[in-house]
């Protein structure tokens, strides 16, 4: 029995260690979420879903204002509003802030509606299922919690990813600062390929979709909750003409839903959704370039703001 | 909890430190142990499935002795009442939905107006396979050819055996129950290869199984969107995923049992170098072809008497044995397939040609082992189709999909899926050069030292380097 457990100790230890280094290699390259769970707790912080993942760069807003910004938003289907993305976001704040942070809430109807019959049917949101909901930390590094049972690839595919490619080389690359940098080829057809697959992606959603009071109320609920922090900005991200029509299609009564949440919350509002003039990958999500270009403008608004 | 999950990362060595250093002075303690923790094993899924599990267990515990005392008219009755309790149980939770939504679709296509409510009805997890355990105890004992057990405990533990519990083997109660009569005493050799069994397992799972799930996965999803090279990719690959994700599912699962001294049936003996479908089905899921075997095709008659009875009988196995895998036509199709491709062999008394090991002592096949190993290979994966599809008319499309010159393009294929390829072939040397053993990490029990740590380590490299750690069920997990 000794012998036995004796060499059994000896693989199951060089198994953990080859899962320390691996996560020692954990970069940007590693996968589109794990730096953002593997990195300190935020003060300022940008939230929402894969439109402001990718298209706030806080590199830029830190450089423009000065103030550090922390880009914590995921995907439509990770951190749509919701009883498990108020929870990580509290998870992500520094403790003890009472005051000085920044929150850029990046708000549009996807991420206020579900995709079930009953829209309010808080035990089978689409988020449930997924990692923000079943790991303890969302600050930790190296964070075995997400990576054990979310990583969808080898763990030596880390060290892989990490050694070929370097920073930002890969067809994605996860910053330290939250900002998801996606490389891909902008020429027409190959633009115009993903408009037509996201588009067709974004009319099947349309068909299930549909408002969750129960969403729009934890979207309240966080405002309310960031606002004894700090400032909150709601913001509406740039999107295509179509996408927009598409969104609109989904909650016409958004705007006013909108209007009447800044007032009830005293936020404000910082609408950019018919800036359309931008470069997108998809018609959804900004080019890097334009990101960049985008945070800029953003940089300008919150200087203003400040200003006042 | 899932093999590959954390959770069972810490479940397994604390139940095998508290059974060998703490429970192991009484076999009453060790089997209480197994069933305390088989109990908590697959409660992990849903508590509410243990209610399923324990009536099962004592209606047949209790009918078993009752039908031993019993003459031959009265032990019928009693062992129909086994048949009924556990088929029923099986039958509504698997196929209530199935059959309403069917009637309800047949009256339809006639004209009348049916709208049957189904229920949102959860499948308890294993269900398929502990109630063929339960009922291959009761049909034994019917048969005088077990002798019940006064011991519920050991029964209960038998029953529930965490490693099997799930997804099989489907153990017969004359091999595993009298394993919980005695007391185990630690065997290093036997823990080692258990150890090994379920690295090997490991390896097919999260190595080969996991990364052909994501291929498999976008093509059938979309197959009119696919040339025809890549929906044969999308087939060849399911073929082994299935085979990975379930072939390795038992071997960790005999694996774990070696660990604590059971030896558990063997389930898969290397089923893609079969030479026809006769010797496919000899080892493929064999636990439950001769589960088949034993307790539906020989009652009915077997092979024995008439062509016509001959291929009824054939019949009646395939389609019962597709239906188990699931409620749902394509399944039945596939079985009904199956059956198409045996009965010939059946007919030209050319079913029992190949007993044992290919090219056995040689190192290649021959042309003629080779082409049939292909051929076989290639009805098999053309029947999964069936397996894998929603429905029939996708399966349809799917099949025909591949009959087009872009066969012989190459299909779109990124580096994982090469890689994965790799694996495959990798896979396939180490089994064809160990497959006179009963897995391929068996051999290395012979070997030196150095060859010993060499390969397990090789293993190790490979699934930490290729292996998908997200927690993918087990395909087996929804029959």
């Amino acid at each position: 029995m000794k012998k036995f457990l004796s060499k059994v100790s000896l693989y199951v230890l060089l198994v953990l260690l080859l899962h320390v280094v691996a996560l020692h290699f954990a970069d940007g390259n590693t996968d589109l979420f794990y730096m953002r769970v593997a990195t300190p707790k935020q003060k300022s912080m940008i939230v929402g879903t894969s439109t402001s993942a990718q298209g706030i760069l806080p590199a830029v807003l830190k450089e423009e204002t000065g103030q550090d910004f922390f880009n914590f938003s995921f995907t439509l289907f990770h951190s749509p509003y919701g009883p498990v993305y108020f929870e990580a976001i509290k998870k992500k704040l520094l403790p003890g802030i009472s005051e000085g942070a920044t929150f850029l809430v990046s708000v549009d109807p996807w991420s206020v509606s579900s995709r079930l019959e009953n829209p309010n049917d808080t035990a089978h949101f689409r988020e449930n299922d997924l990692f923000l909901n079943n790991i303890r930390s969302v600050s930790s590094n190296p964070n075995f919690g997400y990576a054990y049972g979310n990583f969808d690839r080898a763990w030596g595919d880390i060290i892989i990813q990490h050694l070929v490619f370097g920073r930002g080389k890969g067809q994605m690359f996860l910053h330290d600062d939250g900002w998801l940098e996606i490389n891909v080829n902008m020429n027409d057809k190959a633009t115009e390929k993903r408009i037509s697959s996201k588009m067709e992606e974004y009319r099947k959603h349309l068909k299930r979709f549909n408002f969750s009071t129960v969403r729009y109320d934890y979207l309240r609920k966080l405002i309310e909750y960031l606002n004894t922090k700090g400032e909150v900005i709601l913001l509406r991200m740039p999107m295509s003409e179509s996408f927009q029509a598409l969104s609109l299609q989904l909650m016409p009564e958004f705007e006013d839903k909108l209007k009447s949440l800044t007032e009830e919350t005293k936020t404000r509002l910082l609408d950019f959704s018919n800036m359309n003039d931008y470069r997108f990958t998809d018609g959804v999500h900004l080019y890097k370039d334009d990101a960049r270009a985008f945070s800029v403008i953003l940089s300008d608004s919150l200087k203003a703001i400040n200003q006042n | 909890m899932l093999f590959n999950s954390i959770e069972f990362l810490f479940f397994l060595p604390i139940v095998f430190c508290l059974y060998w250093f703490v429970f192991n002075k009484k076999v009453r303690i060790q089997n209480l142990l197994i069933l305390a923790v088989s109990y908590v094993f697959y409660g992990w899924w849903d508590y509410r499935f243990l209610s399923l599990i324990l009536v099962s267990s004592i209606v047949d515990y209790f009918l078993g002795i009752a039908i031993s005392k019993s003459d031959k008219k009265k032990g019928k009755w009693l062992l129909a009442a086994s048949l009924i309790v556990n088929l029923s149980f099986l039958g509504f939770f698997k196929y209530y939905n199935f059959f309403v939504e069917s009637f309800s679709e047949l009256l339809n296509n006639m004209g009348l107006q049916a709208d049957f409510a189904t229920l949102n009805i959860v499948l308890p997890v294993g269900i398929s396979f502990y109630t063929f355990q339960t009922l291959s105890y009761s049909i034994d004992i019917y048969r005088r050819k077990l002798e019940p057990t006064a011991d519920l405990v050991s029964f209960m533990a038998y029953v529930s055996f965490f490693p099997q519990l799930v997804a099989g083997p489907i153990e017969r109660a004359s091999n595993l129950l009298p394993q919980f009569f005695k007391k185990r005493t630690f065997d290093a050799t036997l823990a080692t290869e258990g150890m090994r069994q379920m690295l090997w397992g490991f390896f097919k799972k999260v190595v080969i199984a996991d990364n052909c799930a994501a291929l498999v996965n976008d093509v059938f999803s979309a197959p009119g969107d696919q040339s025809a090279s890549m929906l044969l990719v999308g087939a060849v690959f399911f073929a082994f995923q299935i085979y990975g994700d379930f072939s390795g599912y038992s071997d960790i699962a005999i694996g774990c049992a070696k660990l604590f001294g059971f030896r558990l049936m063997t389930n898969f003996a290397l089923p893609y170098f079969s030479r026809d479908i006769a010797e496919f089905w000899r080892r493929w899921h064999i636990s439950l072809s001769t589960w088949f075997r034993d307790y539906l095709y020989i009652p009915l008659g077997g092979s024995r008497g008439s062509k016509w009875f001959k291929v009824r009988n054939t019949m009646i196995i395939f389609l019962v044995s597709g239906f188990w895998h699931g409620a749902n036509w394509t399944f039945m199709f596939w079985g009904f397939l199956h059956a198409l491709f045996f009965l010939p062999l059946l007919l030209s008394n050319r079913n029992r040609n190949n007993l044992g090991t290919v090219a056995e002592g040689r190192m290649l096949p021959n042309f003629r082992e080779s082409f049939s190993m292909l051929f076989n290979f290639i009805l098999v994966t053309l029947a999964w189709v069936y397996f894998r599809a929603d429905s029939i008319s996708i399966a349809n499309t799917y099949l025909i999909g591949m009959v087009d010159s872009s066969l012989l393009s190459m299909p779109p294929i990124d580096s994982r899926a090469f890689i994965t390829f790799g694996m495959i072939g990798a896979m396939l040397f180490f089994e064809w050069k160990t497959r006179t053993y009963q897995f391929p990490l068996q051999h290395l029990a012979e070997k030196p030292a150095f060859r010993r740590r060499f390969e397990t380590l090789a293993i190790i490299m490979f699934i930490f380097f290729f292996g998908v750690f997200k927690e993918n069920q087990f395909i087996y997990f929804q029959f």
